[in-house]
């Protein structure tokens, strides 16, 4: 819908003009309506003109500035030239030597022209033409429905989406880029059967997350004129400037894997993968989306994510959903702890757990993955009964043990992990720690080495021992046998080594240390490569979030990868590419 | 009789020449609009056309400039 820039302001000048007269008050006051007619429409003619001389002035106030800025410009080429034209006469080419070396060593000539970028944006709009656009209709709230999609996406941007050009232009590029610095080593003509294959999935338009809207409403919060929708309409810039361009550049890497089709499959949940890569990079994002979602969305995400895992950028967005796994399972073994944790710590703990849990027990992981929901779900009955058969046998030693568990805790990320682990079987064995969060570690551990084998212990073996005053009797009650042998070993070791509370406490630390080099290690074998790749991806998607929003450095760095790339079979076969492509388009 | 008729009629004829008078009034706006539009419109394309001459001049200052004078060197 085209909008006029400037409207002068009464359009119909002799309407309404009797009615209003009448208006005033009784037919007698009008002795004559033609006059009166005619009055008005005399009136409004002249607010006519007033508008007519205000838009004029805005007018020629416009070509005066731009008139203006030309003459500086004028002015400073006038001096630049000026001082050539000396620089020239004064050349002497008799005089001046020119050292090889010097040849070799000068620098490289860099141009100081600063090139406009972003002409067509919000900043650069003319005041009349903001003017009407202010008196447009907004968009419908669509953002008020983002808690509710379970894809993560924005609302809005299926509605109207300003960055959606610049945003397809800029993937292509990066890609067209990151492919040529690829292929350089490899063979040029790779790219052309790749580009002709994705072209499909490229005409989808398919909306960004909300991550990236929050993002720029909280970096670039107040510059609008609606408090929350306006972010997208920051930049109703490139979009039509670089749409042929980008258009012309898809020929190399239509196969967009990110933009597949519309929300209604798995496969958006895959795309999405990326575009929280993109946003990911500052941390508020993330809490941001977490925080959207509902709980149920972050199941379904990470058991979608496992199947990805295979491409590289999934990486990250795995290793966050399986915090999330994690943390939802800590929600279910804690029960109405889990709501107090605030979702924030959980992950960072079930991060640490999990690579500590490894080294445990390798088979108690599958226990517990295989039946955790129906362990959990069943361990909450027991908890009552063990809770009271506890209390009654033992009285005092419970609240030496918590003491004692805190400080252990505390210190040890690594003995997180037995908890979710062992969630179901502290449920069972140690009902009273459940108000502090730490306290089913312990009795996870106690619970794993009652029920389970000994072998597994072994590591987990000094928190057992300390705990042992506590639970052992209860222990003995229930599974005595088990773990009878090890467990007189481990009660003279404890014997020897805790007299009292304060030794048990001491030991904590001292095991801590053992433990943290250990469970370190562990993890670094373990998940060693995975984490490497998660840093790998965020540098990637730093270095990219700082080129990604410029156009002059997007375009910089492929003509620089062009330039040096000395392949010039594959810049021809792009270039082909890319016309078949727009022909096709 | 006559009185009123020739009353309504000067009444009448006297709307028509302020109609016309306003139609004049209003005429010569959309002249001045039409002009201010076509003013507007040719002084930005010559200020367009400046602005792009002297774009290409100040590249070619650069270029000479990077000509004539000596750059640094690395050391």
């Amino acid at each position: 819908m085209p909008l006029p820039k400037r409207v002068v302001e009464p359009v119909h000048v002799a309407r309404n003009t009797v009615s209003q007269a009448g208006s005033y008050g009784a037919s007698s006051s009008i002795s004559n309506e033609l006059e009166a007619v005619t009055n008005g429409t005399l009136a409004n003619t002249v607010r006519q003109l007033s508008s007519l001389s205000k838009q004029a002035e805005d007018m020629f106030g416009e070509l005066v500035r731009e008139a203006h800025s030309l003459t500086v410009r004028v002015n400073s080429l006038q001096i630049r030239l000026d001082r050539l034209s000396v620089n020239t006469k004064q050349l002497d080419s008799t005089g001046e030597e020119v050292s090889l070396q010097d040849i070799h060593m000068r620098k490289a000539f860099k141009s100081a022209i600063v090139f406009d970028q972003q002409v067509l944006s919000r900043d650069t709009m003319p005041a009349p033409m903001l003017e009407m656009y202010s008196q447009c209709d907004k968009p419908p709230p669509l953002y008020k429905l983002n808690p509710y999609r379970e894809d993560g996406k924005d609302g809005m941007k299926f509605y109207t989406d300003p960055d959606y050009f610049f945003n397809l232009w800029r993937l292509e590029m990066l890609k067209d880029t990151e492919k040529m610095m690829h292929d350089r080593g490899k063979k040029p003509h790779r790219p052309k059967a790749e580009g002709s294959g994705g072209r499909h999935k490229k005409r989808v338009r398919q909306p960004y997350s909300t991550r990236e809207r929050q993002r720029q409403l909280a970096t670039q919060h107040g510059e609008y004129i609606m408090p929350q929708d306006n972010s997208h309409y920051r930049a109703p810039h490139q979009p039509y400037e670089y749409m042929e361009e980008s258009t012309m550049m898809l020929g190399l890497s239509m196969n967009d894997q990110h933009r597949p089709s519309r929300p209604n499959s798995i496969e958006l949940r895959r795309s999405y993968g990326p575009e929280q890569l993109h946003n990911h990079h500052t941390g508020n994002n993330m809490v941001d989306g977490r925080i959207y979602s509902p709980p149920p969305m972050n199941i379904i995400d990470s058991n979608n994510y496992a199947a990805p895992l295979s491409s590289n950028n999934m990486m990250y967005d795995e290793s966050n959903v399986y915090n999330h796994q994690t943390q939802q399972n800590n929600y279910q073994y804690t029960g109405s702890m889990g709501e107090v944790i605030s979702p924030l710590g959980t992950p960072s703990r079930g991060g640490r757990i999990r690579p500590s849990q490894p080294p445990p027990a390798p088979p108690s992981n599958n226990n517990s993955n295989n039946s955790t929901p129906t362990v959990s779900s069943a361990s909450t009955p027991t908890r009552g009964r063990s809770l009271s058969s506890n209390r009654e046998t033992l009285p005092p030693p419970p609240p030496p043990p918590i003491e004692n568990n805190l400080p252990f805790t505390e210190p040890l990320p690594p003995p997180p992990p037995p908890v979710s682990i062992s969630p179901p079987l502290p449920s069972a064995n140690i009902p009273p720690p459940p108000p502090l969060p730490p306290m089913p570690d312990l009795p996870a551990s106690l619970a794993n080495g009652d029920v389970k084998s000994p072998p597994k212990q072994k590591s987990p073996s000094n928190l057992i021992i300390q705990s042992k005053p506590l639970v052992l009797p209860a222990d003995c009650n229930n599974v005595r046998p088990l773990n009878g042998i090890i467990n007189d070993l481990k009660t003279t070791v404890t014997n020897i080594s805790s007299g009292t509370m304060t030794l048990k406490k001491t030991p904590g630390p001292g095991h801590v240390a053992h433990y943290d080099p250990r469970s370190d290690l562990l993890k670094a074998i373990r998940d060693g490569v995975e984490l490497r790749k998660v840093e790998k991806i965020k540098q990637k998607e730093g270095e990219r979030s700082n080129a990604l929003h410029d156009v002059a450095s997007i375009l910089a760095r492929r003509v620089a990868v062009e330039i040096s790339d000395s392949d010039s079979a594959s810049g021809s076969e792009y270039d082909s590419d890319g016309w078949a492509e727009e022909t096709c388009a | 009789m006559g009185g009123p008729k020739e009353g309504v009629q000067k009444q009448i004829q006297q709307d028509w020449a302020n109609r016309e008078y306003i139609e004049v009034i209003t005429g010569s706006i959309k002249k001045i609009t039409d002009f201010l539009n076509s003013f507007d419109m040719s002084c930005r394309s010559r200020l367009a056309i400046l602005n792009e001459k002297l774009t290409t001049l100040e590249r070619r200052i650069e270029y000479l400039e990077a000509r004539v004078t000596k750059g640094e060197t690395l050391s």
